[in-house]
């Protein structure tokens, strides 16, 4: 075991720096891959060129492969990485918390909550009123269902409160949502914005989405980088870490914050993304240890390059718009199981 | 029909028998002879789609005395062309078939896509059901509306209706601005190619459905990307709030969007979407407002 982790360690830095470079490699791939018929070298030519800060040409014709590259596929390409990462840090965030290899994200009900708020919207026909107001909409539902979180369960209650919690408002979020779409099912066209939004997309998400949560999604990766030492020590079981000095409240509200705020960020600008947050942080625990000093910057590194190539695939096969949100789930259920299955004892040790 | 708590197991089966073969058995057939048309004239009508609601309205007062029931949509203004039409007596009924059974409606114009629970369960009750199926574009109109009327007795009146909307068309599709301009519908990713409403529209305006160019039939989801790089020359969009003219300057200052030739020469075009949505006499106004923003129709620039 202890070989194992010290193994896993002299890894890491390799580790991270191939995990960097595929999340380069996946980002060049996503600007010159698309159905826009763009010519890879073009591509490269024209972000280079903005990058020294020319403007948009005046041509027509280079202006529309400018709008392309410039407007549509780097910009997304960004905003994946950012939900990549901020889902992959969330997921080794709370399976830390709450000690359990199972856990992910969702269980804290804040993309429940930022759901039922962005359909709330749809049903009202807000969201005509500005491409920003769908991700404000996300961004309150997740906040509130936060602020439910901490009233109930807390920090005077115990994980096992806080995890039940979470679930109940997640199911009494779905629930809504379904409700709404079940008194407007006559409405086809809200039900094709909500089950498109519900699958989760980067399709039309521009510089003011990635501009939009930034901040938020920065906030969130550095509030759980502090806590590394504090949910590593936690993994001793609460007693102990309370013993050598944690104060256990604080961790756990800090930890379902900094959560929360990645995870709402998330659904707001780019809808639900499912399994990133669960299986990204299991990879990185069988390749660097359960360390969160390795395990949450990793976590960010390889759920950033897995959205980013999920999301350039989706969009390099035939003229069809597939939903990432169905593919991560497509692809990690059975790699999940495969993971499970190949390596099921030994995560059983990693968790102990 | 059905057996009392005392009768004999074998009269029983025999009821049960009976009971399933009525279950079995079809909607009737629709009425041919002249002596039909007459029973076909006495039924009540029952309408759960927003074209039958349409149509039945505009087939004329004796058809709509006997509707007793019509679609939910019936008043909504993003689908219905007859908004506020149907007497508030009628009642807005939104599928559920316990509340239809009680009306006993004569005949229930359904479409292919209400659940097949609630069609069979009319059937079942003795309320036949007409299922309007394929909604894409002039030729399903005119069979639709064919057949509502004479499963409502208003053959003449069916074929009246028919005759307007081909002389309306025949007038627009006089002088057609030519050359055919390319373009393409849009909403929330999805786009309008061959065998939908809004194909057979384009054509009568005079457009390119750009879309079924590319072999795209129905409707489907593209990615935005796809669309910016065919650059079309009018994008048409459906209106939202506050207004058409809104959207449209919305739309034309998307990102990506805003390069191409629709976002930089005006050929951003916000239909309401009861004229851009409609399977019926909505796509003669959706024809009738596309062929007046017509490029070509444009003051050439001084």
């Amino acid at each position: 075991m202890i070989a194992s982790h010290h193994a896993a360690r002299a890894r890491h830095p390799a580790l991270g720096t191939l995990l960097a470079l595929s999340l380069l490699a996946a980002l060049a791939l996503a600007v010159v891959v698309g159905p826009g018929g763009v010519a890879p070298r073009d591509a490269l030519q024209l972000i280079a060129r903005r990058l020294v800060g020319a403007g948009p040409p005046t041509d027509p014709d280079v202006a529309l492969v400018d709008a392309i590259v410039w407007s549509l596929r780097l910009p997304r390409a960004l905003l994946a990485a950012l939900v990549g990462a901020a889902l992959g840090v969330a997921g080794a965030l709370t399976q830390g918390l709450f000690r359990n290899p199972m856990a992910e994200p969702g269980v804290l009900g804040v993309s429940s909550g930022a759901a039922v708020a962005a359909v709330l919207g749809f049903s009202l026909g807000l969201d005509a009123l500005g491409l920003w107001v769908t991700p404000a909409l996300s961004a309150v539902g997740a906040i509130g269902i936060l602020l439910a979180l901490l009233a109930l369960a807390g920090t005077r209650h115990g994980i096992a409160t806080l995890l039940l919690a979470g679930v109940a408002l997640a199911a009494l979020c779905s629930a809504l949502t379904t409700l709404m779409l079940a008194l407007a099912s006559e409405r086809w066209d809200l039900g094709l914005k909500v089950v498109r939004w519900l699958m989760g997309s980067f399709e039309g998400r521009s510089w003011d989405h990635l501009a939009g949560a930034l901040a938020p999604a920065a906030l969130g990766l550095l509030a759980g980088a502090w806590l590394r030492r504090d949910l590593d020590t936690l993994q001793l079981g609460a007693d102990t870490a309370r013993s050598l000095g944690v104060r256990l409240e604080r961790v756990q509200l800090l930890t379902i914050l900094s959560a929360a705020i990645l995870v709402g960020t998330s659904t707001a600008v780019a809808g639900v993304i499912g399994f990133v947050g669960l299986i990204v942080p299991h990879v990185v625990r069988m390749l660097a240890g359960p360390g969160h000093r390795r395990l949450l910057p990793l976590s960010g590194l390889l759920g950033a390059s897995l959205v980013v190539l999920v999301d350039t695939g989706s969009r390099a096969f035939g003229d069809r718009s597939l939903p990432p949100g169905v593919i991560t789930s497509l692809l990690g259920a059975p790699f999940f199981l495969w993971i499970l299955r190949r390596h099921g004892r030994r995560l059983d040790h990693l968790d102990r | 029909m059905t057996s009392s708590p005392t009768a004999p197991p074998r009269r029983r089966g025999a009821a049960l028998v009976a009971l399933a073969l009525l279950a079995c058995s079809g909607p009737p057939r629709a009425p041919a002879s002249s002596d039909e048309e007459a029973v076909a004239r006495g039924r009540t009508l029952a309408s759960q789609t927003v074209l039958s609601d349409e149509v039945l309205w505009e087939l004329g007062p004796a058809v709509r005395d006997r509707v007793v029931a019509v679609s939910v949509m019936a008043d909504d203004p993003r689908y219905s062309a007859v908004v506020d039409r149907w007497p508030e007596a009628v009642p807005r009924l939104a599928g559920t078939s316990e509340a239809l059974l009680a009306l006993k409606p004569g005949y229930t114009f359904v479409a292919s896509f209400t659940s097949a629970e609630a069609r069979a369960l009319l059937d079942r009750h003795g309320a036949p059901t007409h299922v309007l199926d394929g909604f894409t574009g002039f030729a399903d109109y005119r069979r639709h509306v064919g057949d509502i009327a004479r499963l409502a007795g208003a053959e003449q009146a069916g074929r009246a209706l028919v005759e307007r909307f081909d002389g309306e068309l025949a007038r627009l599709s006089r002088d057609v601005p030519t050359p055919a301009v390319g373009l393409v519908s849009y909403n929330e990713g999805v786009i309008a190619g061959r065998d939908t409403s809004f194909h057979d529209v384009a054509l009568a305006a005079g457009f390119r459905n750009i879309a079924a160019e590319h072999e795209i039939t129905g409707h489907r989801s593209i990615s935005d990307e796809l669309l910016v790089s065919w650059d079309p020359a009018v994008i048409v969009i459906p209106c939202g709030p506050p207004s058409c003219d809104a959207s449209e300057r919305a739309f034309a200052q998307r990102p990506g969007f805003s390069a191409t030739r629709a976002a930089r020469e005006g050929g951003v075009i916000a239909l309401p979407p009861d004229n851009l949505y409609s399977v019926g006499r909505g796509m003669i106004a959706a024809v009738t407002a596309l062929r007046r923003r017509h490029p070509s129709l444009r003051s050439p620039a001084p």
